[in-house]
């Protein structure tokens, strides 16, 4: 598979001569409904020996519609990278959201599209995908410019799980819920932290349960609370683990979240590593104890609780 | 005696439709042979086309909308520099035009612009109503009226064969998909025109021909026999969620 290409700008996207099978959208999260976006441009890339990439944007639109309450984006770029990166693509371009950008005529995106990317093919949307200047911009439109251009046009459907369709603002929803098992059937992969691992206040060491911190500071804020987890270390097995997620009552709370990983097993990572916290399971929501002593006792159940989580569904 | 009235078969069909029947001839056919009333079909068939053609039998036909909305797979033979009324070869001769020279991969790039998601007239020759009136009526009477465009899908559209004047493909699309339109837009876009002058359908969402008994075939089986080919409701109704 060939590495994949980043361009920070539509005008500076230069892939290499091929026809190219463009998806298009914010995909914050990278759920499945957004995944069978993708997927369908890299099917077609595939079958007929084109390129593959996905055009994206930042910060999230909202930011410059509504700034004082923008929607909190699930994932930082770099996350997103990595998921797509993970789907195979060949491409992507990640579009400073500007105002200039915004005020396009939706019927001149297409011809936009097509003076950055002229190999363009097709372009790959959810049904619901808005854009153009005051979101004037819809499939049928993109339909209408797409053809008279000699660029094709594939719409997704909404996908839907337990009968409401997949967003990323219900996976918002749920996360906030501590509803992580259903949040993670919607992203179809664990969702994850990444960051780097920074001296803390060495707390959990003298409680008796040393932890790992993480520096990650993300935008949207999932549930406070305790979750079991796994660190991939490269192939085999990933170490297991047991992390707070949330302001740590009971020993001086903290104005910002914090992540802190206590690991199940031996571990080889030291300040300084750069890693990424798969979450699996919500154990219980974080609460204040009365004293240190009761702090300890439920640590001790939580560790209890992952493992038992672990033995029935054991890490790959 | 027993007093349980006699069991009703049910499920789904999956029959080869032979050229020159309506699909309704075969629905026909078909109350006939199991001395039912409660048969339908999943999608019609023009009378010249052969193929997949999913038959309900019995409660079987409460699925209908859900087996009509899938995709469907169809190899046709267009005919360059004929075009028809009608689009397809049932339709009184329009204009005919000579057929340029013209490279397979010329032929192919015209074919590569129809992929995708678009807008489709539906012609006038079909059995769709604009006021009640199905416009193939009106058509006979020479009349022609404004249709509203539908949204279609072409998944693919590959060239088998070029043997000028006949071009044979593979059309993949959604419902509602008119393919003899299809074929004539493809002969307007090559200069010549166009007509569809064979078609077979040879899959209906994960129907494919290979399953499909030929109609003769199916009223020469036993009753028993022709039972056991049932597809069961519950197998033939697609997931319609994850």
């Amino acid at each position: 598979m060939n590495p994949l290409l980043q361009f920070d700008s539509l005008t500076r996207a230069a892939p290499p001569p091929a026809p190219l099978h463009l998806a298009i959208g914010m995909f914050d999260g990278v759920h499945l409904g957004h995944q069978s976006v993708i997927e369908a441009a890299i099917h077609s890339a595939r079958r007929d020996g084109g390129l593959a990439g996905v055009l994206t944007f930042w910060p999230h639109p909202s930011a410059l519609f509504r700034p004082k309450n923008p929607t909190r984006l699930l994932m930082p770029p770099e996350m997103k990278r990595a998921v797509l990166a993970r789907l195979g693509l060949d491409f992507i371009i990640e579009q400073e959201f500007t105002r200039e950008f915004a005020a396009v005529d939706a019927r001149e995106f297409v011809a936009l599209l097509q003076r950055s990317l002229p190999a363009l093919a097709a372009v790959y949307v959810g049904e619901n995908w808005r854009f153009g200047r005051d979101r004037a911009g819809d499939v049928a439109v993109l339909i209408e410019e797409a053809r008279r251009a000699g660029v094709a046009v594939f719409s997704a459907p909404r996908l839907n799980h337990n009968g409401a369709p997949i967003s990323s603002s219900r996976i918002r929803e749920l996360l906030a819920a501590g509803a992580l098992a259903e949040a993670n059937a919607l992203l179809g992969y664990a969702y994850f932290a990444a960051g780097v691992v920074e001296r803390g206040r060495q707390l959990g060491r003298t409680l008796g349960f040393p932890t790992l911190n993480l520096a990650w500071a993300p935008e949207f804020q999932p549930g406070h609370g305790v979750y079991a987890v796994e660190v991939p270390t490269g192939p085999g097995r990933p170490l297991r683990g047991v992390a707070n997620y949330g302001l740590r009552p009971t020993v001086g709370a903290a104005t910002q979240p914090r992540l802190e990983v206590h690991l199940l097993d031996a571990s080889p990572l030291d300040y300084g590593a750069k890693i990424t916290v798969n979450w699996l399971h919500f154990l219980r929501p974080e609460s204040k104890f009365a004293n240190v002593g009761e702090l300890r006792a439920q640590i001790a159940r939580d560790r209890e609780n992952a493992l038992k989580f672990f033995e029935k569904c054991p890490a790959k | 005696m027993s007093l349980m009235p006699p069991r009703e078969m049910e499920g789904v069909l999956l029959v080869d439709k032979p050229r020159g029947l309506t699909s309704h001839d075969v629905v026909h056919h078909l109350r006939r042979k199991l001395s039912m009333r409660k048969i339908g079909h999943a999608g019609t068939l023009d009378p010249m086309a052969t193929g997949v053609l999913v038959m309900l039998i019995g409660k079987a036909t409460r699925i209908s909308q859900y087996l009509m909305s899938v995709d469907k797979v169809y190899e046709g033979e267009a005919t360059l520099g004929v075009i028809t009324d009608s689009s397809d070869a049932e339709g009184e001769v329009m204009e005919t035009r000579p057929v340029p020279e013209l490279a397979e991969a010329t032929v192919r790039a015209a074919m590569n612009a129809f992929l995708g998601d678009q807008y489709q007239v539906p012609p006038m020759h079909s059995a769709i109503k604009i006021g009640g009136v199905p416009l193939y009526k009106l058509a006979r009477k020479g009349e022609e009226v404004e249709r509203e465009p539908r949204f279609i899908r072409v998944a693919a559209f590959d060239l088998l064969a070029f043997t000028p004047p006949r071009l044979t493909f593979r059309l993949a699309c959604s419902k509602g998909t008119y393919v003899r339109t299809v074929a004539a837009d493809l002969g307007q876009k090559l200069g010549c025109g166009a007509h569809l002058s064979a078609l077979r359908r040879t899959g209906s969402g994960k129907f494919t021909i290979d399953q499909c008994l030929p109609l003769d075939q199916i009223e020469a089986l036993p009753l028993p026999e022709i039972e056991r080919r049932l597809i069961p409701i519950y197998e033939a109704a697609p997931r319609v969620a994850l």
